[in-house]
């Protein structure tokens, strides 16, 4: 559940970009690689309260959204289908040189900040975190739930992923949407990038592909471009991973999960939730 | 005929030239891989059980190479062609890191800790095999079926409507390309003497990827280029040391900007055919 739900947020992120923009963002998972590493510097320094640091790092990971933006997709020519893609896999390489020459390849520790606290809930014993962790991923979900359906904003984001041009036509400032979509998905990277280290208590330079990975074929799963299929996709990767690992082996949970990216995309390229998104000529 | 240290520079500059036509055969009808490291381990992995274990002599288990990649190849691409290119993207990404979490379990392989013993490499081999590649591709371009593959990158629709059987071109084009990447991964194998899953991964589907892309996609010749470019430099820039993947994805980001077709493109061959020509 713990670690659906940093994947439900990574997919989310990801699915966000990808249905308006058809825009694979490589970058997304060393945007949370990097937030968490901002995340984890803020604990050290110590004496800021755990949503401050959420919040902060969030803002961290919006930047570095706004960056790819600008790099990736601003000054790339839209024409070739690949080059924003490829040019996110740069930035993505970018990214992690920086973090491990600026941190060192070690596995860094991540300290707890509620390790005190446990909560007894029936015969099960859950850490304040593991609560913590579960409500911040809700109160996201809620929250990107009202943005695409109640603001202007998300009217905007939704009728570009239709079409850029008729929302063009629509008065909509369409590249300033886009934007502002890479930006939100970068916020949801930075969240994730705090939970993810909570969750596994270590950071290292590393884990941006893995996340990655985990958060596409979770949207995969819940169906491309499909916002609510990547929460439920996201989740649901999280469970097959923890029941593969305690019924199997550790060793096999990535061979269980890539083989059900896939499958599903063999046979199911729909997604579970079944909307398809057509490719934008 | 040259130093032991510049042979073995060449030697590797070589095997990326066979990985990246490797990945310019799926492009160049318009498809797209993000693992062609998978395929390259499986050449590797292939080749390197039976040489090592078997005792096979290394020509014979390079062939063997091709042929797994190329059968990977048709057996991966058959279901996965049909896709559009988002799809494709990330289904050959999810192949390509279950090949190297597959190979890091396997025993028999060695695991995690990888295989070693494999030696044998030599200039002339890998010179032989990218003469062969390139007298393929030369005439591949100049026959019908080169025409055929064309036709698919510029419109599906319309090489279906001449009667162009597209399914049959993407899915030999994705085949033939895994197989030269998988004798390009039996080389590397019996050049660096030891192999491990890691190697393999994401980061190796990207180089590859960064050599055609840098090269240019609209002509064999470009990945030869970006091949042996990238190679040589890190030769030049050993000085970065640790940061040479931060130049690696620098390139990527520029290039991307300004040249996104490559450095080479028809307009440059058209100019440097004229300019041969002149002379």
């Amino acid at each position: 559940m713990l670690v659906g739900s940093t994947y439900a947020l990574v997919a989310l992120g990801f699915t966000l970009v990808l249905g308006t923009l058809d825009l694979l963002n490589f970058a997304h998972g060393e945007t949370i690689m990097v937030s968490a590493y901002a995340g984890l510097l803020m604990t050290m320094i110590g004496f800021l309260p755990f949503p401050a640091i959420l919040l902060l790092t969030m803002l961290v990971g919006a930047s570095l959204g706004g960056i790819v933006y600008v790099i990736s997709f601003r000054w790339v020519d839209k024409t070739v289908w690949t080059a924003p893609a490829l040019s996110t896999v740069g930035v993505g390489l970018l990214l992690q040189t920086a973090a491990t020459r600026i941190w060192g390849t070690d596995q860094q520790p991540v300290p707890d900040p509620l390790s005190a606290i446990r909560m007894q809930l029936g015969p099960l014993t859950i850490s304040a975190s593991a609560v913590l962790i579960i409500l911040t991923t809700l109160v996201l979900m809620a929250g990107l739930h009202l943005v695409l359906k109640r603001t202007r904003l998300g009217g905007a984001i939704r009728a570009v992923a239709e079409s850029f041009t008729t929302a063009a036509l629509l008065g909509i400032p369409v590249e300033r949407t886009i934007a502002l979509t890479i930006v939100v998905s970068g916020l949801l990277a930075g969240a994730a990038g705090v939970l993810t280290s909570l969750v596994y208590h270590t950071v290292t330079p590393f884990i941006g592909l893995n996340l990655l990975l985990k958060g596409m074929t979770g949207m995969v799963l819940g169906g491309l471009g499909n916002v609510y299929g990547a929460m439920i996709g996201g989740l649901f990767v999280g469970i097959l991973e923890t029941l593969t690992v305690s019924y199997g082996s550790s060793s096999y949970q990535d061979i269980v999960v890539f083989a059900t990216l896939i499958l599903v995309l063999m046979f199911r390229p729909a997604g579970l939730l079944g909307t398809q998104i057509r490719e934008r000529a | 005929m040259f130093g032991p240290f510049y042979e073995s520079v060449l030697i590797g500059a070589g095997i990326n030239i066979l990985l990246a036509l490797g990945l310019y055969f799926t492009l160049a009808t318009g498809q797209f891989s993000v693992g062609h490291g998978g395929f390259m381990a499986i050449g590797a992995y292939t080749a390197s059980v039976l040489t090592v274990n078997f005792g096979v002599a290394l020509i014979p288990a390079v062939l063997a190479g091709a042929i797994a990649g190329f059968a990977t190849g048709i057996v991966i691409g058959l279901p996965v062609l049909r896709f559009s290119h988002l799809y494709l993207a990330m289904a050959t990404l999810g192949f390509g890191e279950m090949v190297r979490s597959g190979l890091s379990t396997t025993d028999y392989v060695g695991g995690v800790a990888g295989m070693h013993g494999m030696t044998g490499t030599t200039l002339s081999l890998v010179m032989s095999c990218i003469l062969l590649a390139v007298v393929f591709f030369w005439l591949h371009a100049r026959s019908r079926w080169g025409l055929a593959c064309d036709a698919v990158r510029q419109d599906e629709a319309a090489a279906a409507a001449m009667g162009i059987n597209v399914r049959m071109v993407k899915v030999m084009a994705f085949g033939l390309g895994a197989g030269i990447t998988g004798a390009g991964g039996a080389l590397y194998a019996h050049h660096f003497f030891f192999i491990e899953p890691a190697t393999f991964g994401f980061a190796m589907s990207i180089s590859i990827i960064l050599f055609v892309i840098f090269g240019g996609i609209q002509s064999f010749w470009g990945a030869i280029l970006g091949a042996v470019v990238l190679s040589l430099l890190p030769q030049l820039f050993s000085f970065l040391e640790g940061w040479y993947t931060f130049v690696y994805g620098l390139i990527f980001v520029v290039l991307m900007i300004w040249r996104p077709q490559g450095i080479i493109d028809r307009r440059a061959l058209v100019w440097l055919d004229g300019l041969a020509r002149r002379r």
